[in-house]
């Protein structure tokens, strides 16, 4: 067990290291952006990107060093002129940088010369009440449909459930979202039409988390109930619970003691994954709700060409769709000893 | 060895036991007759014609009603999607704006509902002209008009309101410590010298504003009383005399204020760069400590008069201009025109917030034909090449020497209906001729009869149903495209490897484990920021992790059928490993892959239009998700807009998630009722 747990961590670590380089050195290849912000913020900024190993600083203009970032004659008289460093010159700098010193660079737009990481956990806080208040919705919701729907398969109860499942799961969360502001917001003004700011009443902050809440749960919801349905049918019609009935427990006995049981093993880790796999779900929502997470982030961070903010938001996605990867695997792996989820066959 | 065995025990029939204790039987020829000399016993043939798994499959599959309505939609809509824009020939490539924001249209107006109006309500009353403001709302357009009886407030400046206070509030009791106002623009070059001659009438508010309290005050007068030379230069020193001290008086009171002056300063009669301030102090606030962070202070003004009885020429008197009675006049006179905005605007300028608070007016609700206000008849500017135009065409006589009265009308197809003056003006020696007339703008644009937009038109005045089905074109396209390469690719990669195992699927294997880490959005930013916005990038930045799905659905398939016999008696007959490929494993897989590549053209729709979210979508080119996120700010005032494509967006996701899961109950019905994804 312990050796497929390393394996599959130390696979995952070298995925992440690839992608991240990759998308580092991608960045990287993109066309300087000159940093916003005054005269000394940049002079800041420049010299700093020096420190990190990002651009070279020469006393005079040269031709034929690298792309030409600044130049500035700073306080004392002295001329600086900035180039940029050739990309793997850059790229070992930006490994040395996080494995000494856990740096990611500066931000170059959103807030100038504030490091990125500060930038992401300032932000994240947000995107994760949203998630986990979605999962405490949407989890013993779907699942209480989902084992609705399963028990009483065939009805006209399971119908109709399936049949919202279906056209609710179809339905992009975008569509969704516009839908709950148009009608709830708009319409009948009982929420906010966007989410409040931090001045904003507490009985208003309290309300702007229903839409979003709700148009991130409205998916989730319905991917656990589907599922635990098709988890409990299949289950249902097992040999095993065929015995248990036989041995003399009642229906419910057999259902809460031998389904439910066996039907959650494949249930609990998609939860598990769902918990770290949804906080890459709501950029879309953030952005057109307003809400200062780590998605809207990462579109702000795009239109402003702060390539060093998107960096590292890029890397927060990949690492939370890598996590729930893992965890999904291991704890299959965790909950039902036979399964070897990715090993050999 | 073992064969030997097998006939040691050999069970003997009855009869042939029998016959041996007989000991004599002796065959006779009759023991050998044939049974039936003229029939064959050979199998009997099929009554029923022999089918093929397809059409095995689609008889399953018509079987299965919902995924019927689902195919039967989604062949509707991709109709659709290459003949509405063919059918319709409004141009959506270049903006209209003569006929932005016109709503949906079917039937005829007048009917309530779909018929190209729209209900305003809250609008403001303009009650001279007997209108909703007439700068916003064509009057001819305008129908079952419902003006208030009961005047309702506004906090925004409206020509239309009357009254209200000025309001004038700190942030928090503890950001600024006063708020003063300048009654008197103070420029450096220009020194205003003010006679003390006035007396001031305060009207105050005293009512409660949710989120503010109201605060003490006091009203100074500042004045530059000399000026003192430091190495800066000359600066001028400003002396304040007290007219008023802190007090929460909120009732009308009257300075004097030249008795006041002169009681401080016996014997001056003018004053250098004077100045009316109203200090709020916030900290005199009668507000225990602990609870001044909760609330914003502020002060209301209804009306500030200043009467002066001075008749100098020598001296300006800078009081009187500053008075006002009525809050939302004093407040609009800025907005006025734009020379006198500089003049007013330094008028009760403060460091604080400066609002307009509880102005009445009256809000009329009405519903708004936007085909009349676009298209109707409306004043309009006509040219004399226009005209001659008209003429040429035998549609109206109009002469020019003889002007308005010689207007004759011939034809319907005319779009003027009055003549109602004609100007003449001269650039040189070339005479232009203008004519007002009132114009019955469809005609005038060209238009045989009203025209009529299904879904409306948006900002740029596009017809939204072309827009909206070209749109859906671009996104089926993209998605088909998009999906029949992550198929072909994913199953020649899938094959590869799940049919050879071993190094080479182990190799394979890790490589796509690692291009599936990225996460898609990544790799379409990453894709969209170096290559372009255009259609080839979008399909080229979804193929790159989309063939994932299909390669490992593929191997899995291939792990599952190789080791079957029939492959191994296929092999040992010489077949090559193409041919085990395409000709034995290929077609058992088959029904499996073509459902995930079904069920993958959605999931493309949906990551175009999400990356369009992002402000990455198409350019050039319309698809769902641009129109999506381009009309996204205008769900407040204009939802059609965002309705009709989203409902397309979702009906087409339904459609093809259920038309998938059919095909694959079809194909494979030992998957039935198994959602997965």
């Amino acid at each position: 067990m312990w050796k497929y747990v390393l394996q599959r961590i130390a696979l995952a670590l070298i995925t992440a290291f690839i992608i991240l380089s990759l998308t580092f050195i991608l960045i990287a290849a993109l066309p300087a952006q000159q940093t916003a912000g005054t005269t000394s913020q940049m002079f800041a900024f420049y010299n700093d990107q020096v420190r990190l190993g990002f651009a070279i600083d020469l006393p005079q203009d040269t031709t034929g060093y690298g792309t030409f970032l600044w130049k500035y004659t700073d306080s004392t008289g002295l001329y600086h002129v900035w180039y940029k460093k050739p990309i793997l010159d850059q790229y070992f700098s930006w490994l040395g940088n996080i494995v000494t010193k856990w740096d990611w660079g500066r931000s170059t737009q959103i807030k100038v010369n504030v490091s990125a990481m500060t930038i992401i956990g300032q932000r994240l806080p947000v995107s994760m009440y949203l998630n986990i208040f979605s999962v405490i919705i949407s989890v013993p919701l779907g699942i209480f449909l989902g084992i609705m729907a399963g028990l009483k398969k065939n009805t006209l109860f399971d119908h109709t459930v399936s049949t919202l499942v279906m056209i609710f799961i179809s339905i992009p969360s975008f569509v969704v979202i516009t839908f709950l502001i148009w009608i709830f917001a708009y319409q009948l003004g009982w929420l906010p039409t966007q989410w409040p700011s931090v001045l904003d009443p507490s009985n208003q902050r309290v309300l702007g988390f229903i839409i979003p809440v709700a148009a991130l749960s409205f998916g989730s919801i319905c991917g656990y109930t589907r599922f635990v349905r098709a988890e409990l049918c299949e289950v249902m019609s097992s040999e095993y619970l065929l015995l248990a009935r036989t041995k003399g427990l009642t229906k419910n006995q057999a259902i809460v003691r031998h389904a439910l049981r066996n039907a959650f093993v494949p249930i609990l880790p998609s939860i598990l994954a769902e918990f770290i796999g949804i906080l890459g779900g709501s950029m879309i929502l953030e952005s057109i709700y307003g809400i200062p997470g780590i998605g809207f982030l990462y579109i702000t961070a795009l239109s402003t060409k702060d390539y060093n903010v998107l960096m590292v938001d890029m890397a927060v996605f990949t690492m939370i769709g890598l996590g729930a990867g893992i965890i999904l695997d291991l704890s299959y792996g965790f909950i039902d000893p036979r399964i070897r989820m990715g090993a050999k066959k | 060895m073992k064969k030997t065995k097998d006939f040691e025990i050999i069970e003997k029939d009855p009869d042939i036991l029998e016959a041996e204790n007989l000991e004599t039987y002796t065959a006779t020829n009759d023991d050998f007759k044939l049974v039936s000399r003229n029939d064959y016993a050979q199998d009997q043939k099929f009554e029923t014609k022999p089918t093929t798994f397809l059409k095995d499959s689609l008889k399953r599959f018509s079987k299965n009603k919902s995924s019927m309505v689902a195919a039967w939609i989604l062949g509707g809509l991709l109709l659709l999607a290459f003949l509405v824009p063919i059918v319709d020939t409004s141009n959506v490539s270049k903006p209209h704006p003569e006929q932005i924001y016109l709503q949906p249209k079917l039937f005829d107006s007048g009917t309530g509902f779909w018929d190209g109006t729209k209900k305003y309500t809250n609008i403001a009353y303009d009650a001279i002209n007997g209108c909703p403001d007439s700068n916003d709302f064509a009057s001819n357009a305008v129908s079952d008009l419902v003006v208030d009886t009961v005047p309702s407030f506004t906090n925004s400046y409206s020509a239309f309101a009357t009254g209200g206070y000025i309001q004038f509030s700190a942030l928090k009791t503890n950001t600024y410590d006063s708020l003063y106002l300048q009654t008197v623009p103070m420029t450096e070059t220009q020194p205003l010298r003010t006679t003390v001659s006035n007396t001031i009438t305060f009207s105050l508010g005293e009512e409660e504003i949710e989120y503010y309290k109201l605060a003490p005050y006091r009203i100074d007068f500042l004045y530059t009383s000399g000026y003192e030379s430091t190495e800066e230069g000359l600066v001028a020193v400003t002396s304040t005399i007290t007219l008023k001290d802190y007090s929460k008086d909120y009732s009308d009171f009257t300075l004097d204020v030249s008795a006041l002056l002169s009681a401080a300063n016996p014997g001056i009669s003018y004053y250098n760069d004077a100045q009316l301030r109203i200090v709020m102090d916030c900290t005199k606030s009668d507000l225990p400590e602990d609870e001044r962070d909760a609330w914003n202070t502020c002060i209301l003004i209804k009306s500030v008069v200043f009467e002066t009885d001075s008749t100098s020429e020598e001296y300006v008197d800078a009081f009187t201009a500053p008075s006002f009675t009525d809050a939302n006049e004093m407040i609009g006179r800025a907005k006025e025109s734009a020379d006198q905005l500089t003049v007013y605007t330094n008028y009760w300028s403060t460091n604080g917030n400066k609002y307009l608070y509880h102005a009445s007016m009256y809000a009329c609700s009405f519903t708004y034909d936007t085909y009349l206000a676009a298209f109707g008849e409306q004043a309009q500017t006509i040219s004399e090449l226009e005209m001659n135009t008209y003429i040429r065409n035998g549609w109206c006589n109009y002469d020019f020497d003889i002007g308005v009265s010689s207007f004759e009308k011939l034809s319907n197809k005319c779009p003027i209906v009055t003549v109602n003056s004609q100007e003449t003006t001269h650039a040189g020696s070339i005479v232009n001729e203008t004519l007002y007339c009132n114009v019955i703008m469809y005609r005038y644009y060209g238009y045989s009869s009203m025209p009529r937009y299904l879904l409306g038109t948006d900002k740029s005045g596009r017809d939204m149903l072309k827009y909206t089905f070209e749109g859906l074109r671009t996104s089926l396209l993209l998605g088909i495209i998009t999906s029949a390469i992550c198929f072909i690719f994913g199953l020649c990669w899938g094959a590869i490897s799940g049919y050879f195992g071993g190094n080479i699927d182990l190799a394979m294997e890790r490589f796509t484990d690692i291009l599936g880490g990225l996460p898609w959005i990544v790799v379409m930013t990453l894709c969209i920021i170096h290559l372009g916005q255009s259609f080839a990038v979008f399909a080229l930045a979804l193929c790159l992790t989309g063939w994932i799905g299909t390669s490992s659905l593929t191997r899995t398939q291939f792990y599952r059928f190789k080791g079957r016999e029939y492959v191994l008696a296929s092999r040992t007959l010489g077949a090559s490993d193409i041919r085990l490929i395409f000709k034995h494993i290929l077609p058992n897989a088959m029904g499996t892959i073509i459902t995930s590549a079904v069920l993958m053209i959605p999931g493309v729709i949906f990551s175009e239009a999400t990356i369009s979210y992002l402000g990455l979508g198409l350019k050039g080119m319309s698809s769902l998700g641009v129109i999506l996120s381009s009309n996204q700010a205008e769900l407040l005032q204009h939802p059609y807009l965002l309705i009709f494509p989203s409902v397309i967006i979702a009906l087409l996701e339904i459609c093809f998630n259920l038309f998938g899961n059919g095909l694959r109950d079809a194909i494979n019905p030992t998957l039935k009722g198994e959602d997965e994804q």
